[in-house]
């Protein structure tokens, strides 16, 4: 177990590592000079001179792999520059802004894992019964609905008819639900369906039929031998769409005026501040990699025959 | 395991209904100050920067804090501020101001003339501020006394009081706020309101009650920041904001305008606009150097149309390069009908035949129309119905959506056919525009050119530069008769200025101008 474990850290390593001049080489190559954008910043018409010496400045027009490695020698230490837009150090700014993209995910994540794991396991109970039916209608709805329109449609019920959640802003729990609400429905519509699919599969198995035939009862039967069964299929599932949700927060953190990383990577985006693009692509990528390293990890730990396969 | 029945459950949900409204109420304001006294304003930025000599700030949250020697006023009259009073020799190249006696800021540092010239010392005569007709013909300042300084000027700058009115790097902030060196640390001002916090998530004010004019009745000023249009029109459904609106606060847009008017409490206002939507070309391309070209294209638009069904009426269509809001804007000239017969006529005399694209010695009329929204909101609608009132006399024309950066690299290097500008607005115009947008000599930088013609066009734009009061008013109207007679450029709309309240704000003053937040005036219900 260990050793595999160190095997995939190594190989979580290298794909940082290679993570980080594919961010690089993307910005890189997008069209325009970032120098008129910082210039403008300095006078508000730029002249060409003011753009030449903030290209000679910034080493802008250096070459693309001399500029990667002054990059990458530079956030090794961890220092990721300054943000071309306001100046301020990037590793800082990340560190202010992380704990509201981390509760946004995790709080996603859970409502996930609730939203998902519940409604299968409530399917799964009274299978093929108008619950189960009703349970497969919404999934699907929820699965199929864009996530803009669900945030949406949340804050107007929530926010603007009802008033009993803030439409905005990150201040205390109460302000944490609807964005994780927005974040995680979608993905636990999806794992509701992964997981109700995998518990029907384990309850159709022989174990079962043998257990109720010796007078078990079936929600025992579910909780105790057939959802620890299909637990790896669903945890491999919630995690694809647990290390999504960064991609997903690019829409909801702006919708619901939360300043976290995701926001930063859209205002970056517009304004080409390629030294905040590049910090914020890779700590996406590095927490696409961690969760994945931590999901087979997960998998490894509950499934014996996954970590023998892979020492094979 | 035990068992979980029906009175475990109601007990349970008992339970949470009645702690759930205890914790949703206790933060149901999340994100935002409240309390009586408190305005909410969002703005769709962060105030970023509040530095008065730099320009990445956000000016409409700067506005609130430094006040300027003189202020512009309706239509243009420039007014007392921190300066009661001023003369201008008679050659208009010397500049006293009387200041304001007693004026402190708000952390008590007296305003007197060593603290306005320390403040000019920090941008006057420097490159970076060259743009603007006071720096860039600056040649000396002094102390006269304690509440008297003088500007020198090596040439007349005859839009000099007005420059000095505008926000950054005009305004005064106090020397007692900046480091050992002079350089800017925290803002501290002489305006209305004293920042309290300012951040990613919005800036909070208190009220400044040093304050040398009318303070405001409300005692808080709360902008938070919601880059999403939907979101800022659901917080003002949900109460949570008072008022919204302008051009660089938080825009709103015609669609959404509609919406905020069916919702009860929500009033929408309108004023007129000061800048202007215009189609400009590029005079170094073959095609749009052909002026029959040009009018046929001014004949094709339905500028009525334009302003009735992608402005949803907020918005007057026009073919004056300025509004009547802006000084010297010049005579008002008829919005011309759409004629695509009479637009086709014109293509035929020049030479352009055949069918869509038309052909002339074998070069198809085809134009690439270069658009950006972060420039100009809502040109993409814009632009496409352009292109199909073009389409119908024979033009061939691809739109090319860029993003911010690509456009300010695109538009000043001449990588276009025709585009969507929109000129300076209040107080920068009409100056501002036909100097930068037309003025060969004068590098645009990131906003490019609408038309060029050193030859023809740039004496009479020298000529109303330097224009004295008496003789600026023909001088301008020369200017825009010659890019009238020469169907330099294709005005199409002024848009309104838009802003919208709650029931919250019982009396609503607009500001001067879009760089400022609507602040003196405004009382909360």
């Amino acid at each position: 177990m260990a050793q595999v474990a160190l095997r995939r850290l190594l190989s979580a390593l290298i794909l940082v590592a290679v993570a980080s001049v594919a961010c690089f080489s993307i910005v890189a190559v997008f069209p325009g000079n970032v120098a008129r954008v910082i210039a403008e910043m300095r006078s508000s018409t730029v002249s060409d001179e003011i753009v030449k010496q903030i290209e000679v400045q910034y080493g802008l027009k250096d070459p693309v792999p001399l500029r990667y490695l002054r990059w990458a020698g530079r956030a090794v230490r961890g220092d990721l520059g300054e943000s071309l837009r306001t100046g301020q150090p990037v590793a800082k700014d990340l560190v202010r802004r992380a704990p509201l993209t981390v509760i946004l995910i995790l709080g996603g994540g859970a409502f996930t894992l609730v939203m998902g794991m519940g409604l299968a396991f409530l399917g799964a109970l009274w299978s093929d019964s108008v619950i189960d039916r009703i349970i497969h209608v919404l999934s699907l709805i929820g699965a199929s609905a864009p996530k803009f329109f669900i945030a949406a449609l949340l804050v107007y019920l929530f926010g603007v008819v009802f008033r009993i959640l803030p439409t905005y802003g990150f201040a205390g729990p109460a302000s944490w639900i609807l964005p994780c609400i927005s974040i995680g429905i979608i993905p636990g519509s999806i794992l509701s369906r992964v997981a109700r699919v995998a518990l029907a599969e384990e309850m159709s198995r022989q174990y079962v039929v043998t257990a109720i035939s010796k007078g078990l009862p079936r929600r025992r039967i579910l909780v105790h031998d057939a959802l620890p069964n299909a637990l790896p299929v669903t945890i491999n599932a919630f995690a694809m769409h647990f290390a999504f949700m960064v991609q997903a927060a690019l829409v909801i953190e702006p919708i619901f005026a939360w300043q976290g990383i995701a926001a930063y990577f859209v205002e970056a985006v517009r304004f080409r501040d390629y030294q905040v693009l590049q910090s914020c692509l890779l700590v996406f990528c590095v927490f696409f990699i961690l969760v994945n390293l931590s999901v087979d990890l997960i998998s490894m730990a509950l499934d014996p025959k996954q970590s023998r396969q892979r020492l094979a | 395991m035990p068992a979980f029945n029906r009175r475990d459950f109601l007990l349970h949900a008992l339970a949470a209904g009645t702690v759930a409204p205890a914790i949703l109420g206790s933060t149901s304001s999340a994100g935002q100050a409240s309390g009586a006294g408190t305005l909410r304003v969002p703005t769709a930025r962060e105030a970023n920067d509040l530095n008065p000599w730099k320009y990445s700030g956000l000016w409409v949250v700067s506005s609130l804090i430094y006040d300027p020697l003189v202020s512009y006023g309706p239509g243009g009259k420039i007014v007392p501020a921190l300066a009661e009073s001023w003369t201008v020799s008679n050659d208009g190249l010397d500049y006293t101001f009387n200041l304001r006696k007693g004026v402190t800021f708000s952390d008590g540092t007296p305003f007197n003339a060593d603290a306005a010239l320390w403040n000019l010392k920090h941008w006057i005569g420097q490159s970076d501020h060259s743009w603007l007709s006071v720096s860039a013909n600056f040649e000396a300042m002094r102390k006269i006394d304690d509440d008297k300084i003088g500007i020198k000027l090596k040439a007349p700058a005859s839009a000099a009081l007005i420059e000095l009115s505008t926000i950054n790097p005009m305004r005064f902030l106090s020397p007692a706020s900046a480091d050992a060196d002079g350089n800017y640390v925290k803002p501290v001002g002489t305006g209305r309101w004293v920042v309290v916090s300012s951040n990613a998530n919005g800036t909070e004010f208190a009220r400044n009650d040093k304050y040398w004019g009318e303070k405001p009745a409300h005692d808080r000023l709360s902008i938070p920041v919601i880059p999403e249009g939907r979101s800022r029109v659901a917080a003002m459904r949900a109460g949570e904001i008072d008022m919204m609106g302008g051009s660089f606060a938080a825009k709103i847009s015609p669609q959404e305008a509609e919406t905020l008017k069916t919702v009860p409490g929500v009033t929408v206002v309108t004023d007129m606009g000061t800048d202007t939507i215009v189609l400009g070309f590029n005079p170094t391309r073959a095609i749009t150097k052909d002026p029959a070209v040009r009018e046929a294209i001014s004949l094709c638009l339905d500028r009525v149309a334009i302003a009735k069904v992608v402005m949803a009426g907020y918005a007057d269509p026009t073919a004056n390069l300025f509004p009547p809001s802006v000084p010297y804007a010049g005579r008002r000239e008829p919005v011309p009908n759409r004629d695509v017969e009479a637009a086709k006529q014109k293509l035929e005399a020049a030479g352009w035949t055949g069918d869509a694209p038309r052909q002339k010695d074998g070069v198809p009329l085809a134009l690439e129309l270069v658009i950006s929204e972060d420039a100009v909101p809502g040109s993409r609608a814009l632009s496409e119905v352009i292109q199909s009132q073009l389409n119908e006399a024979g033009f061939g024309v691809t739109i090319r959506q860029v993003d911010h950066v690509t456009r300010h690299d695109d538009i000043p290097n001449m990588k276009y056919d025709m585009s969507l500008f929109i000129t300076n607005g209040a107080p920068y115009d009409p100056h501002g525009s036909i100097t930068i947008f037309f003025l060969s000599t004068f590098t645009s930088g990131t906003d490019g050119k609408m038309f060029v013609d050193a030859e023809h066009l740039d004496p009479l734009l020298l000529k109303a530069l330097s224009a004295n009061e008496g003789e600026r008013e023909a001088a301008y109207q020369a200017v825009l008769d010659w890019l009238r007679d020469n169907h330099a450029i294709c005005p199409i709309y002024h848009a309104k200025r838009i802003w919208a309240h709650t029931e919250r704000v019982a009396k609503f003053v607009f500001p001067t101008t879009e760089y400022e937040m609507p602040d003196k005036g405004v009382v909360l219900a």
